[in-house]
């Protein structure tokens, strides 16, 4: 019996220094591993949407020439324009050059105006950003706040009520949402003004009171699957056998809840983020429209009806750049969170 | 599946909703009063005998214009839904078929498409491509097409994989058959559900585009281009938008409610609820007792021969002076009972059937009490009682369980948090699903220390490498810092020991801990239990189905089957001269999987100690 006592030799004598050395070695490789995971999920997104963007370029079949020369052009003129734009290059190296040139911040000129596109979006930007940003705001806090009442509430007429109205709220459109938020506020109310944008240095009330509606008309959809999301994770999480595990180990309720569920649980809360922040991103063109906000959005349909290639171009190439910075925040959280996680990219 | 979607309250409104929406949508421009586009009255007017709807700003009326947009606006987004699903059901069909290269563009395309920021991308689309009805719907649909790759994908993957289409075909089924029979079953309704909800959005996009001027331009009527000018003329005619969104929404709810409905519906569960229902409805009240006196008498059946073989082990039982133990193990005077547990019984408090009935056992400290009993006999429910983790619906009906002296029927929360991990603990099997995977493994253990012996952080970090080189753990160092998906489960198991003994239990638990460990490794484990009861005073609870893992262990030991204890004694009469023909039963069948060894040589040796 005793024979049978000692299993294969304990390393305990093993010297600390050897273990030292090989815990910097996990660190790194486990760091190394999630960039690797992450930017492989991230960089083919970039590539494809930049790529997919300047094919419908190509493939629209405009030339500054039908802009800015008119129906009366003579085939030599259209030839010289296309030439100074470049345009009679084989389409790869169009496309690689364009790319090139808006990895350094050059997102060419307007074929409207010879003006830098970056020039024209510079100011609207602050707009858009202003409204999506908002509006993610309001889709943490009142996401993350309804779907922990749900949670806390779970099974009782709270949480039916909770479920209902997010599973309504997901599917109002943020066109119709606006509409009815002018109507409300603007027209019935007369509390917010129906349109326009101020600076955030003109003063914050007047700032938010311009912006607060149109965000509010894009925040429904990720409020409804922040909670939605929150509400599944908490309570899968507090279902797993590790909680089970804490509990026999004498940890109380509350530790458990905020130490063992609570990290695993927001998880999907917060991987739904990076899939809502395209549609935060996507809905100012028509937020912008309903509120007359003149942001990135509307350059992006007013340049698209013009015809406008490389206007509508760096809009949308930016938006895909946004998109991809944001869920490389999303991921990055996540893998700390949760690093099992396999980060599933997009 | 429509047929049974109707059976559900919230898909009989869905359907007629719907049928509602493509009504107007087909029949509406023969309903409307006047040409659409011609100016027939004054203009913004209100509601009118004459202008049901009133009339805009240049005299059109209202009505005419929202049944002339339903047209446009529901065909277009049922257009869309078609579009989307030819371009993403051929590539995630052909995904599985073509290839790898085919199968990795196609994904990072479909990645990529998601990821796009979709309403700027669709107007982009279609306004650089030509602006016109035709060139939305394409570009809507393309954009909309990921869902139904991944549909399609998941759908033909379960297909070409499943084993069940094999069968079919090699009993002679003809393809056709199986695919109607089984294939069509399976993947019809993820695909209506997508189809649905795309219905739905394609109207939301397509109103969002028209709304915009954006594909269809004035004065063609849609209800997102109506909305547009409801918008412009908005502080003189603050309901005139009403309708149209009321229209929207109706459709798009409809089309998620559908959705839903066919989710509610499909599969298995779905099949269930239905029943349910079903039963709900013919709610014939004696009907409805007899079906539970029914299921009662069977369930009684089962446990019947255990009860009578209750009485058979009763003495054994019954009290702990009748169970002696090994007696060249036990000093002459006996040590301490630390767990001791009486005619438990744990009832579901939903159907009341008995889970658990005279269960009884104690443990001394320094000893082991295997629980053998193959699965769903009760063995991990006594535990559980002994923790006090028996999930909600379960009660414990009557008996005793004292930890150390101390009956656990009135504890506090505070009075469990001090008996946890402090007196009792426990181990189980799948130790990986135990520990969280998000959190280092030392931690986990550190954690412990930290809460309840309340260690400071270099302490206990100091205490926890001590206790994972005690269970032989290599590099404690290392482990400190991994997480779970980093080890096997030999050594997550050792890991969950390490935290199970940190606060220096009486009595731990080993519920089925190593099962579904290879051979070697789970030897291991059983050698470290071991050798912790011996160098620790540990009293172990050693619970398996795997007689071999009991034999090794155990001092003494407990058979259950069916909720009830058939035969109780020490280990060397139980599995040498087993009584009840159930234990003759397990023993024999062991016998030829290798128990002969742990007989003759561990109990054997065991003996002469």
């Amino acid at each position: 019996m005793t024979a049978t006592l000692t299993p294969a030799a304990p390393a305990a004598g093993r010297a600390k220094k050897d273990s030292r050395v090989s815990v910097v070695g996990l660190r790194m490789r486990r760091l190394l591993a999630a960039i690797g995971r992450i930017l492989t999920a991230l960089i083919p997104v970039f590539l494809l949407g930049s790529l997919f963007t300047y094919m419908l370029g190509a493939i629209s079949g405009l030339t500054p020439a039908y802009l800015q020369l008119g129906e009366g052009a003579t085939p030599a003129a259209i030839k010289a324009l296309d030439q100074q734009w470049g345009l009679n290059r084989p389409f790869f190296v169009q496309y690689f050059s364009w790319l090139g040139h808006v990895l350094t911040g050059n997102f060419g000129n307007s074929w409207v105006n010879n003006f830098p596109v970056s020039q024209l979006l510079a100011s609207r930007a602050i707009i858009s950003i202003s409204a999506a940003g908002v509006a993610l705001l309001l889709g943490v806090v009142f996401g993350f706040g309804i779907g922990a009442l749900a949670v806390r509430f779970q099974s009782t007429w709270v949480d039916r009520v909770i479920t209902v109205f997010t599973s309504t709220i997901s599917v109002l459109p943020p066109f119709i949402v606006g509409i009815l938020l002018i109507d409300v506020f603007a027209v019935w109310l007369r509390w917010l003004p129906s349109s326009g944008f101020m600076p955030l240095s003109a003063g914050f009330g007047s700032w938010l009171s311009h912006i607060i509606l149109p965000a509010i008309a894009l925040s429904f959809d990720t409020i409804a699957d922040v909670a939605r999301q929150l509400r599944v994770g908490l309570a899968t999480a507090s279902r797993q056998n590790y909680v089970t595990g804490a509990i026999v180990r004498g940890l109380s309720g509350r530790r458990v809840f905020f130490v063992h569920v609570l990290r695993n649980g927001i998880g999907p809360a917060v991987a739904i983020l990076g899939l809502k922040f395209p549609n935060l991103l996507g809905g100012a063109v028509v937020t912008e429209a309903i509120f007359q906000l003149s942001g990135y959005g509307q350059f992006a349909s007013q340049s698209a009806i013009k015809g406008d290639v490389p206007a509508v171009q760096a809009v949308l190439v930016i938006s895909v750049l946004l998109v991809v910075i944001f869920n490389l925040v999303v991921n990055v959280i996540l893998a700390r969170l949760i690093p099992s996680s396999a980060s599933r990219g997009l | 599946m429509i047929k049974n979607v109707w059976r559900l309250a919230s898909g009989r409104i869905a359907i007629a909703a719907l049928s509602l929406i493509l009504f107007l949508a087909v029949f509406g421009s023969l309903l409307s009063p006047y040409n659409p586009d011609d100016t027939v009255g004054p203009q913004l007017t209100g509601p009118s005998a004459q202008f049901l709807l009133g009339t805009d700003y240049i005299g059109r009326d209202v009505l005419s214009r929202v049944l002339a947009g339903a047209g446009l606006s529901v065909l277009g987004a049922l257009l869309v839904a078609a579009i989307a699903l030819l371009f993403g059901a051929l590539p995630g069909v052909l995904s599985v078929y073509l290839g790898r290269v085919f199968e990795w563009v196609t994904l990072r395309v479909i990645d990529t498409l998601i990821a796009l920021p979709f309403l700027v991308f669709a107007v982009a689309m279609t306004a650089l491509l030509g602006n016109g009805v035709f060139q939305a719907l394409f570009a809507v649909g393309f954009l909309l097409a990921p869902v139904f790759y991944r549909v399609s994908r998941s759908a033909t993957l379960s297909v070409a994989n499943s084993q069940f289409v094999e069968a079919a075909t090699l009993s002679g089924a003809s393809t056709w058959w199986v695919v109607r029979k089984h294939v069509w079953t399976k993947v019809a309704p993820p695909i209506a559900i997508s189809l649905s909800t795309t219905i739905g959005l394609g109207l939301v996009v397509i109103s969002s585009l028209t709304f915009l001027g954006i594909g269809v331009s004035p004065p063609r009527a849609t209800w997102g281009g109506l909305l547009a000018t409801d918008l412009e003329y908005i502080a003189l005619q603050p309901w005139a938008p009403i309708v149209p969104i009321v229209l929207i929404l109706i459709a798009v709810l409809a089309c998620n409610l559908f959705a839903d409905a066919v989710r509610d519906t499909a599969g298995e569960s779905g099949r269930q609820l239905l029943s349910a229902q079903a039963a709900k409805k013919a709610d014939k009240k004696a009907d409805k007792k007899a079906d539970k006196k029914a299921a009662r008498l069977e369930r009684g059946n089962s446990p019947a021969p255990a009860s009578s073989v209750t009485a058979n082990s009763a003495p054994a039982s019954g009290s702990t002076a009748d169970v002696t133990a090994p007696a060249a193990r036990v000093p002459a005077d006996q040590p301490e009972v630390v767990l001791d547990v009486r005619d438990l019984q744990i009832v579901n408090s939903i159907d009341k059937a008995e889970l658990v009935e005279d269960m009884g056992f104690s443990v001394r400290r320094g000893q082991a009490l295997g629980i053998v009993g193959e699965s769903g006999s009760g063995k991990t429910l006594t535990i559980r009682a002994v923790l006090g983790i028996l999930p909600k619906s379960l009660k414990e009906t009557s008996g005793t369980v004292v930890i150390l002296g101390r009956d656990t029927a009135d504890f506090s929360k505070q009075d469990w948090l001090d008996i946890r991990g402090n007196s009792i603990s426990a181990v189980f099997q799948d130790p990986g699903s135990y520990l969280n995977p998000s959190i280092w493994l030392g931690r986990q253990v550190s954690e412990v220390l930290r809460v309840k012996k309340k260690l400071s952080r270099r302490a206990a970090k100091a205490e926890t490498l001590r206790l994972f080189e005690a269970v032989h753990l290599r590099e404690p160092h290392l482990i400190y810092e991994q997480y779970v998906h980093e080890l096997s489960g030999g050594m997550l198991q050792r890991v969950l020991i390490a935290a199970a003994i940190a606060l220096g239990p009486d009595v731990l638990i080993a519920d089925e801990a190593t099962t579904a460990l290879d051979v070697t490794v789970q030897s291991e484990i059983l050698d470290l239990l071991q050798e912790l009861q011996e160098t620790q005073g540990l009293s172990l609870v050693v619970i398996s189905h795997d007689l071999a893992v009991i034999a090794q262990l155990s001092d003494e030991v407990l058979v259950m089957r069916s909720g009830a204890v058939i035969e109780h004694g020490p280990a060397r009469q139980v599995l040498h001269h087993p009584q009840h023909e159930y234990t003759q039963l397990l023993i024999t069948e062991h016998e030829r999987f290798g128990l002969d060894r742990f007989l003759n040589s561990d109990l054997g040796e065991t003996s002469l100690v």
